[in-house]
């Protein structure tokens, strides 16, 4: 057996470095170089994901350390009032009355739906997909009908955002019914977000708006 | 004469042999330098990322110093998105009412209104029967002609006379998707 190895080697010897060689070929390729390349495409997209999270993030520190602080915090008053993030009476009360008092027309009396205790009607309706509303009803004097529709103009520029959505005039006495919009915080979701975005001029345009709607 | 081969067999063996060799020999340096050059570019993707990730964690703790103004902003910028949102998709019945009273002669008294988002409805009473003709042979045609309003369909709900005057009841009737104008 041993001398037929011998032989055997003595016979192939020469051709044995080459196998080797060929053996240790493919196993650089199996074991190295394709595991390797997997790495190396992975690392690629992580390198491109991680350059456009860094520059996204910079862009972030930029805008937050540029923000004028009291500017802000106006800006973001004057949007809750706009959109408050729960029901406010008081607000309500005060674009009603204010409403009034620029169409020159009496608020008689206001009711508005808070909430049913069991089953019953539904505290808010939805009139604009996604927006929670308050339900008030008003009841007005009556006059000349277009001091009515200023009425409705009017309070449909009031902070917070109302729509009229009936009008049941007569003689006597003119009723509204109006949905005021509010919208909950969802601080989780805003804290989770990693960038944020600097004011664009329609935004401003926007609160330039709101801000004039507020101060009638 | 025969020809006489003078190259033995084993020669040509041996050359065959040195060619195979050489030839795995190249095969295997090139794949060698290839596996070689993959792994040290695999380590500098791998260092360049962790650099990247270092950075990446710098910036986030220089934002964390202004927290509360991300915080502010980020709130401020969700609330005009959905503020944007109501003012666009609000409906303006008082713009329709305000239109469709505007068609309506100075000498027909109002007597009623009643509007939601579908429909109009208004109550009007005059003694002179002219001013109805005008109404309805001249104004409301001329309404019905302005597309922003979006007036799908108009009929009489009653027409009746009490004593000397007349009362005439109109009924507007709307696309629901048309908005005569946004704010």
């Amino acid at each position: 057996m041993k001398k037929d190895l011998k032989q055997s080697y003595v016979k192939y010897k020469k051709q044995l470095t080459p196998i080797i060689f060929l053996a240790l070929s493919l196993f650089i390729i199996f074991g190295v170089i394709v595991p390797q390349l997997s790495a190396v495409s992975e690392s690629s997209r992580q390198i491109q994901n991680n350059a456009k999270d860094v520059e996204e993030l910079k862009k972030t520190l930029s805008v937050v350390a540029s923000q004028n602080e009291a500017d802000l915090t106006s800006d973001l008053s004057t949007s809750l009032k706009a959109l408050p993030h729960s029901k406010d009476i008081t607000l309500i009360f005060g674009a009603l009355s204010s409403s009034a008092a620029s169409s020159q027309i009496q608020l008689r009396e206001f009711s508005l739906e808070v909430g049913g205790l069991f089953g019953g009607a539904q505290a808010s309706s939805v009139n604009i997909k996604g927006s929670p509303s308050v339900n008030v009803i008003a009841r007005v004097s009556a006059g000349n009908p277009f001091i009515l529709i200023k009425f409705s103009n009017e309070i449909q520029k009031r902070l917070p955002l109302a729509q009229v959505t009936q009008i049941d005039a007569n003689e006597a006495l003119a009723t509204f019914n109006i949905s005021f919009y509010y919208k909950p915080l969802d601080l989780t979701l805003i804290s989770r977000e990693p960038n944020a975005a600097p004011l664009t001029q329609a935004d401003s345009d926007l609160i330039n708006k709101l801000k004039e709607w507020d101060e009638q | 004469m025969e020809d006489i081969n003078l190259t033995s067999n084993k020669t040509t063996q041996k050359k065959q042999t040195s060619k195979f060799l050489i030839g795995s020999l190249i095969i295997f340096l090139v794949i060698f330098i290839t596996g070689a050059a993959l792994v040290i570019y695999s380590f500098l993707l791998k260092s360049q990322g962790a650099k990247l990730e270092e950075e990446k964690a710098r910036v986030k703790s220089s934002i964390s110093v202004y927290a509360l103004q991300k915080e502010k902003l980020s709130t401020l910028t969700e609330r005009l998105a959905n503020i944007r949102r109501i003012i666009s998709q609000r409906s303006s019945i008082d713009s329709k009412v305000e239109l469709i009273l505007s068609t309506v002669p100075t000498n027909l008294g109002i007597d009623r209104i009643n509007a939601d988002d579908i429909k109009i409805s208004i109550d009007l009473s005059s003694s002179d029967l002219a001013t109805f003709d005008t109404l309805l042979e001249e104004r409301i045609p001329m309404l019905t002609q302005n597309k922003d309003l979006g007036v799908s369909r108009i009929d009489i709900g009653s027409f009746s006379q009490s004593g000397s005057g007349y009362s005439l009841a109109l009924n507007f009737y709307f696309n629901n998707q048309t908005k005569t104008k946004t704010r």
